[in-house]
């Protein structure tokens, strides 16, 4: 069938309404939340913790715990980073020593601001699987 | 034959204090400069790089790593785009809505325009800075609420809600009214544009008393002669109220020839122009001028303040906005150090009320009526002192430049301060990008400030303490101007209140930095 088009261009500019609804659509399945990073197994599990209970500004000691299936795995690699939530900032970045009963325990990290943290470990287990944990964190000043 | 509307005679208009001015400087005549300004896709050149960057900002915002530093989003708006607006400011003019990639929406809204044919008249009572007093302050609110800096994600949604909205508008009204009317973001530009070194000038104001059409307002078509009645006949183009004129082809004495050229879409004359208020450096009025008479004139950064370019228009609105956003910028700072988070939490406690949302709102509200109340009396205090007589608003308009230097100088240190913490955290962010979506890029994160961080303060401090000092010698030279000899009491309330707001300044500058977004801690 052959629509007549009274106005010239209004066939033109239904096309292009329905191609930027298309468009609009498509982009609210991605962006009506904000994307989410996790996934994987649950088998394998990550935690961490500052020692401290408060952390203040300063050094700081980040202990990593390893799990795979309840059980903690020694030998695997384990690197924490710590981002602040605004931009521009450098984040702090520091492999953890493996204490051999699956714990890591970092040495050298450092919160170099107060306000909110964003604790980021990476961990490559023996067999070369990766896992990534974040946790959110407030630093005193 | 269809009558022209014209501004009059430029000649009979001039303001006393633009007689027999020097231009000064032109920057134009940099070689090459105005052959670029002048070419047709000028603007273009400068807008493709922001509308790539742009394309960025909401691809990695949506789908990019959620981590402010990590982020294309977060770390260009509100460390590149923010740093650079504040620089380009102080040492050239308002670089950033030249460039501004929102007005490649100018394709668009014509040709929806066309075929809609909806545009109307922005309403009479819209036009003014009032509206855009509100949206600047529904910004910034939301900027603490949301945390925006904190979400790649709000960021890239709040570009294209921008893109949207100069869509919207500029579609339904004519040209140019989103820039005027309603961009928080331009607005912000044009207040900080007063102590901006360059501002758009007639070369010769004789030439413009003789020029029949102006066409640097209302635009022109250029064609051979003959085709006049053609051209007339099939309706010049017509932005908002304005219809552009023709000019026949021998009557241009540059290579911009032939073609339609816009005029002011913001409305500005320029024999007229004394301000860069409402001026986006788009250049139309240099390709426009048959006459090759526009130059961009290079001036002192305290000529505004002196030469009272916004008491002279009455711009009440405007002075307003420009003393808002000092105490607003003061806010703003102090939202980044600890006692912020103290007096929050007092305020909660006094409110009842663990709402986040409500005790920023209150705050804002408080700090703006003291910040006002504050100003107008020491402004009115002035006015006394130099025995005048009129109402407060008188005041305010007269030392309104005073508190606008001193808005700017908070504003600048602020935004630099972040830009020069984390400058070059630009290459690690965009090789992230990459490496995020399977690139094999290895991002080094060791990239950072662009100076030591013990200079942060110094620098923050410096800045701040210019401008205090051009405020309180803009407040001197205000008093004296308007007041002679009693001018000798009249500058000190304003003076000192330059000195005082400087001092706050600095102190906030020297406090630790703490970011954070949640206002209120954990509930004890
Ligand atoms: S600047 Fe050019 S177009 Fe505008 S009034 Fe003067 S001569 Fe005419
Ligand atoms: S046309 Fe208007 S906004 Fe553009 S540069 Fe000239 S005076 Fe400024
Ligand atoms: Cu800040």
């Amino acid at each position: 069938m052959k629509v007549s088009s009274p106005v010239p261009g209004t066939v033109a500019l239904r096309r292009v309404s329905r191609w930027l609804l298309s468009i609009l659509l498509a982009t609210s399945v991605v962006a009506c939340r904000p994307p989410e990073a996790g996934g994987g197994d649950a088998s394998r599990t990550v935690s961490a913790r500052v020692i401290d209970d408060s952390p203040r500004t300063g050094p700081a000691t980040i202990e990593v715990e390893v799990l795979r299936d309840g059980e903690r795995v020694a030998g695997a690699s384990v690197r924490v980073t710590g981002d602040m939530t605004h931009a521009g900032m450098i984040p702090v970045v520091s492999d953890a020593v493996d204490l051999g009963d699956g714990r890591y325990r970092t040495e050298s990290f450092a919160f170099t601001m107060a306000g909110d943290w964003i604790l980021s470990v990476d961990v490559t287990y023996p067999d070369a699987v990766t896992r990534q944990v974040s946790v959110p964190l407030s630093v005193g000043r | 034959m269809i009558e022209l509307p014209t501004a009059g005679d430029a000649g009979a208009q001039r303001p006393s204090h633009v007689r027999g001015a020097s231009v000064g400087f032109d920057l134009l005549r940099i070689p090459g400069l105005r052959a670029l300004v002048r070419w047709r896709y000028a603007r273009l050149l400068f807008q493709i790089p922001l509308l790539v960057l742009a394309l960025f900002v909401v691809a990695d915002g949506l789908t990019g790593r959620q981590l402010a530093p990590r982020n294309v989003a977060t770390t260009s708006v509100w460390l590149h785009y923010r740093g650079f607006v504040v620089l380009a400011l102080a040492f050239v003019g308002n670089a950033f809505c030249a460039s501004c990639p929102l007005m490649l929406t100018r394709g668009p809204t014509r040709w929806l325009k066309r075929v809609t044919g909806v545009e109307r008249p922005w309403p009479r009572v819209l036009r003014s800075k009032w509206l855009v007093i509100v949206l600047l302050v529904a910004f910034l609110l939301s900027y603490e609420i949301f945390s925006l800096w904190s979400s790649p994600w709000l960021t890239a949604w709040l570009v294209i809600g921008y893109f949207g909205a100069a869509l919207a508008t500029d579609t339904l009204f004519p040209a140019g009214t989103f820039c005027r009317y309603v961009c928080p973001l331009g607005n912000f530009n044009f207040v900080l544009a007063h102590t901006s070194p360059s501002v758009i000038a007639a070369l010769d104001h004789d030439v413009c008393a003789r020029c029949e059409t102006k066409p640097c307002l209302h635009g022109r078509v250029t064609d051979d002669a003959s085709t006049r009645a053609q051209w007339e006949a099939a309706g010049l183009p017509v932005e908002g109220s304005r219809r552009a004129s023709f000019v026949p082809l021998d009557e241009v004495v540059h290579p911009n020839g032939r073609g339609a050229f816009p005029g002011c879409e913001t409305g500005l004359f320029v024999p007229t122009v004394t301000s860069t208020m409402d001026c986006t450096m788009c250049f139309n009025c240099v390709r426009a001028c048959p006459y090759d008479n526009v130059a961009l004139r290079v001036r002192a950064p305290w000529r505004e303040a002196v030469r009272d370019a916004w008491g002279r228009r009455s711009w009440t609105a405007v002075t307003f906005m420009g003393i808002l956003l000092l105490w607003w910028g003061l806010l703003n700072a102090l939202a980044m150090i600890g006692p912020f988070f103290e007096v929050a939490a007092a305020l909660s406690a006094l409110l009842g009320s663990r709402s986040e949302a409500l005790v920023l709102v209150a705050l804002f509200a408080l700090v703006s009526a003291v910040g006002l109340a504050l100003t107008t009396l020491t402004f009115w205090l002035g006015d006394r002192l130099g025995g005048a007589r009129a109402g407060p608003l008188r005041a305010v308009r007269r030392w309104g430049s005073v508190a606008v230097i001193l808005a700017v100088g908070i504003w600048t240190a602020h935004y630099l301060f972040h830009f020069l913490t984390g400058a070059l955290q630009i290459i690690p962010v965009f090789a992230h990008f990459f490496e995020y979506r399977g690139f094999a890029v290895d991002t080094n994160w060791r990239f950072g400030a662009l100076v030591p961080s013990s200079w942060l303060f110094f620098i923050g401090a410096g800045i701040a303490s210019l401008y205090g000092f051009a405020a309180a010698a803009a407040a001197a030279a205000i008093a004296l101007r308007d007041f002679g000899a009693r001018g000798v009491w009249a500058m000190w309330p304003v003076g000192l209140f330059a000195v005082a707001i400087t001092v706050v300044t600095v102190l906030v500058m020297g406090q630790p930095m703490e970011m954070r977004g949640t206002l209120l801690g954990p509930a004890s």
